[in-house]
């Protein structure tokens, strides 16, 4: 009497385990698909319009976020959204002595003002959700690494560390002949310079990581898995039957799973691109390794060292 | 008589002692300072003359013929680059130093860890028209420092030719 539009949760005792299915495979296609959304639901439901009719009078999310770059960036986190959107505030206070949470200066910084070793950001041919209202700022994570030759390799290691941390930096490892710092990425330069003077100056590497297409692909997929969530929980209120609630919270505990898994993911590329990793590493005995100078052919040199002197 | 003439001759090798060491067949003359002693028959191992303190402070003279010619900056700069980029020693400081005969000659001090215990390492280049003299002096970091005087005394004192 219902028909085919009547909706079938609670009335369709023969076929349970299909119903289930038929939800699971909507949050599964949705949930899989990186893109947007609302395309993925749409296709569903024209698929299967007698599978799950109830999906299609409520699918469609009309999720304004997907057209607001600062929406999206705030499903990654307040802080990622505060400090890029907010990059005069952050510009203003950069020089806090409190470490910064926030991506600092770097994030805050328009592509056209950055340095000219870091690239300028990728302009998609098709502007994407994010892209969409402002340019994309790059997302750069940078490290270093420095080798120095000194003595008293303790007492250098613990000028480092203290360094970093007088300069709101942190100490990540450290053993006897090597030590890695974080510092705020809006000082990573001038660290540098510092560090490098602690000892004699072997080799400087430094190196640049864009983030930025990863860190927004990320934030698209969080948005997608949160809304795919949020109809779960709708369907788990609303289920009747046991099986189906099951089915439901199960996807639903590998949305949450998958969700949380990504927002640590971007946690940490915010962390990583707010502070910058420079290593140190220290030479304090006699090195065998081949130098890129030319052996001056005087034997007497090679026999120059402290150990023979001592050696009597 | 007899005692007058030996006293006399002991006076006379305790003040040359006093005076300085000259490496026999050697072109150079340098002084041992109070509190070392010379070692004899150093050559086998480069060194024209060595000596040590009590405490294991040494230092030392190699002298090497001037060939090819090049000036003090030059030697001064292979010795350095030797050293802090092939041997990983630290250049601490590096200073001209003058002897009181008129020598030029650059002073490299190198800070190196040896095991654990932090040591220096002064190395310092005379050049003249024959000959390169290398002067060596190192030990532990609390020697060298205590010793600071002595070794900038065997600097003033020595001569090359």
């Amino acid at each position: 009497m219902n028909g085919t539009s009547a909706p079938r949760f609670g009335t369709g005792r023969a076929l349970p385990g299909a119903r289930a299915l038929a939800l699971l495979g909507l949050a599964l296609l949705s949930s899989a698909c990186g893109g947007a959304i609302a395309p993925p639901y749409a296709a569903t439901t024209d698929a299967m319009p007698g599978a799950a009719p109830s999906f299609a009078a409520e699918a469609p999310p009309t999720e304004p976020a997907s057209t607001d770059s600062a929406a999206e960036l705030a499903y990654a986190g307040e802080e990622v959204s505060g400090a890029i959107r907010t990059s005069e505030a952050a510009a203003a206070t950069g020089t806090s002595s409190t470490p910064p949470r926030l991506p600092p200066s770097r994030l805050d910084t328009p592509p056209t003002q950055t340095g000219s070793s870091t690239p300028p950001p990728t302009e998609s041919p098709a502007p994407s959700a994010a892209e969409s209202s402002e340019a994309v700022k790059p997302l750069l994570i940078y490290s270093a690494n420095l080798q120095l030759a000194v003595f008293e390799t303790r007492v250098t290691l613990d000028a480092a560390e203290k360094y970093a941390k007088e300069h709101g930096g942190y100490l990540v490892r450290r053993d006897n002949t090597s030590i890695t710092l974080r510092i705020p990425a809006e000082r990573f330069d001038a660290s540098l310079d510092a560090l490098a003077k602690l000892g004699d100056q072997l080799h400087r590497e430094v190196n640049v990581r864009d983030v930025t297409e990863e860190y927004f692909d990320l934030s698209t997929r969080l948005r997608n898995y949160e809304v795919v969530r949020r109809r779960l929980e709708e369907l788990l209120q609303r289920a009747t039957k046991v099986d189906e609630a099951l089915a439901v919270e199960r996807e639903l505990t590998r949305v949450t799973q998958e969700i949380e898994r990504i927002k640590g993911k971007l946690k940490l590329y915010r962390e990583l691109v707010a502070f910058s990793t420079i290593t140190l590493t220290l030479q304090s005995r006699r090195s065998e390794q081949v130098g890129p100078n030319v052996p001056m052919p005087f034997p007497w040199l090679r026999e120059l060292s402290l150990g023979r002197l001592l050696s009597l | 008589m007899l005692d007058r003439s030996s006293s006399l001759a002991a006076w006379l090798l305790t003040s040359l002692a006093a005076i300085g060491s000259v490496a026999c067949g050697y072109s150079f003359e340098t002084k041992t300072p109070a509190g070392f002693v010379e070692l004899k028959d150093q050559d086998d191992q480069g060194y024209a003359y060595r000596a040590t303190s009590a405490d294991g402070l040494v230092i030392s003279v190699r002298e090497i013929e001037h060939e090819p010619k090049g000036d003090l900056k030059f030697w001064a700069r292979v010795v350095e680059n030797e050293l802090r980029q092939n041997n990983g020693y630290a250049l601490l400081d590096q200073r001209a130093v003058k002897t009181a005969s008129g020598l030029d000659g650059i002073q490299l001090r190198f800070g190196h860890d040896e095991g654990t215990t932090p040591h220096l390492y002064y190395v310092t280049v005379f050049v003249t028209d024959d000959h390169l003299f290398i002067m060596e002096a190192g030990g532990t970091k609390a020697l060298m420092t205590a010793s600071a005087t002595q070794l900038e005394a065997v600097v003033q004192g020595f001569r090359g030719d």
